[in-house]
């Protein structure tokens, strides 16, 4: 029985799909038509269709894949609407009955219309309008969502990508008002801007640091998703998309990030941890006979990095949990994925009791719960952050 | 610059509600057909207020959105 009843689940990994009040609520008067809107367009026989338009682009996805991958033969089975999406998508007290159900305690949730990370708002030719359209999500994360149900939400805050001056007092705005956690680009190159090697982001990362906010690096954030040839059927992609995981952490652990910023905390927001051992033997070996003719550095092995920095998260992965003390027990943390198909939602925690069936309780207790309560500092409600302290959480 | 006609969602289809209804539906069924044949205690009690939880958020599922369009 490891999976008891005493232990919450907390998704590192829930998405949220925006309302249509959420930019036209917060705007000055004067930015409300170019911002964020939703629009309802006909459609050939059925009910309107919902679309973002911001600046005048059209956006045709409020949240939900409607073509990628697809035939154009199979578009229309997907949601082109609020109401083809339940209402957990967009609402947080229908999200809050969904996660009971679940059996789930508290989640992160991602943007959805404003990509993962935010990097719509790179496309904002009025740079004005894009920093209050970041910052705008972001109170509706933090005081409507999140505000909605605190003890349920964790809230996470996305950035002004493009003016790492603008990050940094984003930075210290949001940590004021209570976010626990940064959404940020898996890899900024795949965005047109400059890598982790470089030394453009370190007033960003200190901010972070100072503020104790982790990073959280959704796959698919670079934009760039993973291909072979472009006759390959969509399921290779599919299949692949943890390999963004691989690439981020391969990125940063050979990067100067963590030796400039010893304090800096990384979430890896899906991808599944069954390759964290592979890569840091494989990352090692390299370092040992490569890293003397490089720019890299001399002092400590990135498997070292790797424990010291950063955390994965997954669904399934019954490869990561036989290798869970290779990757390091408190490292590993659990996501739902809810709303996306892929979520066991409604029977996420009886997959869950599946899933940890042969794990002892510390370690489940651990991957479930309070390795993400301690990495977030969203402690439950007696006030326990970890294991043995205090409270009923033990 | 991104794609405006691009998306980070790419194979993550969100649950529909016909989908999240068939999902809901077949858990619904299965708890009826174990309750069936579970005798008084709290495991059935536990079982009960899982139909009712499954029960409103099908109702929620199927009774359209609850969204506003205009700014307050």
């Amino acid at each position: 029985m490891p999976l008891r009843d005493h232990m919450q689940l907390i998704s590192v990994d829930d998405h949220l799909v925006e309302p249509p009040h959420v930019w036209q609520d917060r705007l000055p008067a004067a930015y409300r038509e170019a911002g964020p809107r939703i629009v309802q367009e006909k459609t050939k026989g059925g009910p309107p269709a919902d679309v973002w338009y911001y600046e005048g682009r059209r956006y045709p996805q409020i949240g939900l894949n409607a073509v990628a991958g697809k035939r154009p033969e199979e578009y229309g089975t997907e949601p082109l609407r609020y109401s083809d999406m339940i209402p957990g998508c967009y609402d947080p007290e229908a999200r809050v009955i969904d996660m009971d159900l679940d059996g789930v305690q508290a989640a992160i949730c991602f943007p959805s219309f404003p990509r993962f990370a935010g990097t719509v708002f790179l496309q904002g030719e009025d740079r004005r309008l894009a920093l209050l359209c970041v910052q705008a999500w972001n109170d509706y994360m933090i005081d409507e969502w999140c505000g909605a149900a605190p003890e349920r939400f964790i809230p996470i805050a996305m950035m002004p990508l493009w003016d790492v001056q603008a990050c940094v007092a984003e930075i210290q705005r949001v940590a004021a008002k209570g976010a626990k956690a940064i959404t940020f680009s898996e890899n900024p190159v795949g965005l047109g801007l400059p890598s982790f090697h470089s030394d453009h982001w370190d007033p960003v990362f200190s901010a972070a640091e100072d503020a104790d906010l982790p990073l959280c690096l959704h796959f698919g954030s670079s934009g760039q998703a993973p291909t072979t040839a472009p006759d390959a059927p969509f399921a290779v992609t599919i299949t692949l998309f943890g390999c963004n995981s691989m690439y981020a952490a391969a990125d940063l652990i050979f990067s100067p990030v963590f030796h400039r910023h010893p304090r800096l905390k990384v979430a890896l927001a899906e991808g599944g941890v069954g390759w964290v051992p592979y890569l840091l033997e494989r990352a090692d070996y390299v370092w040992d006979r490569h890293r003397y003719y490089q720019n890299v550095d001399q002092s400590v092995p990135p498997s070292e990095l790797f424990r010291r920095h950063i955390w994965g998260c997954f669904i399934d992965d019954v490869h990561g949990l036989k290798n869970r003390h290779d990757i390091g027990v408190d490292r590993i943390t659990w996501e739902c994925d809810y709303p996306h198909s892929d979520s066991h939602w409604p029977a996420s925690r009886k997959r869950a009791v599946e899933v940890f069936a042969d794990i002892p309780d510390d370690e489940v207790h651990r991957m479930v719960e309070w390795n993400s309560r301690e990495l977030f500092h969203f402690p439950r409600a007696d006030g326990t952050t970890r294991p043995g302290a205090g409270g009923s959480g033990v | 610059m991104p794609d405006s006609n691009a998306s980070d969602w790419s194979d993550l289809d969100l649950l529909t509600v016909s989908e999240a209804v068939g999902r809901l539906d077949a858990e619904i069924a299965d708890l009826r057909g174990r309750l069936g044949v579970m005798a008084e205690g709290v495991e059935r009690e536990a079982v009960e207020k899982r139909l009712q939880l499954l029960g409103r958020a099908r109702e929620n599922a199927v009774a359209g959105p609850k969204i506003r369009r205009r700014p307050t």
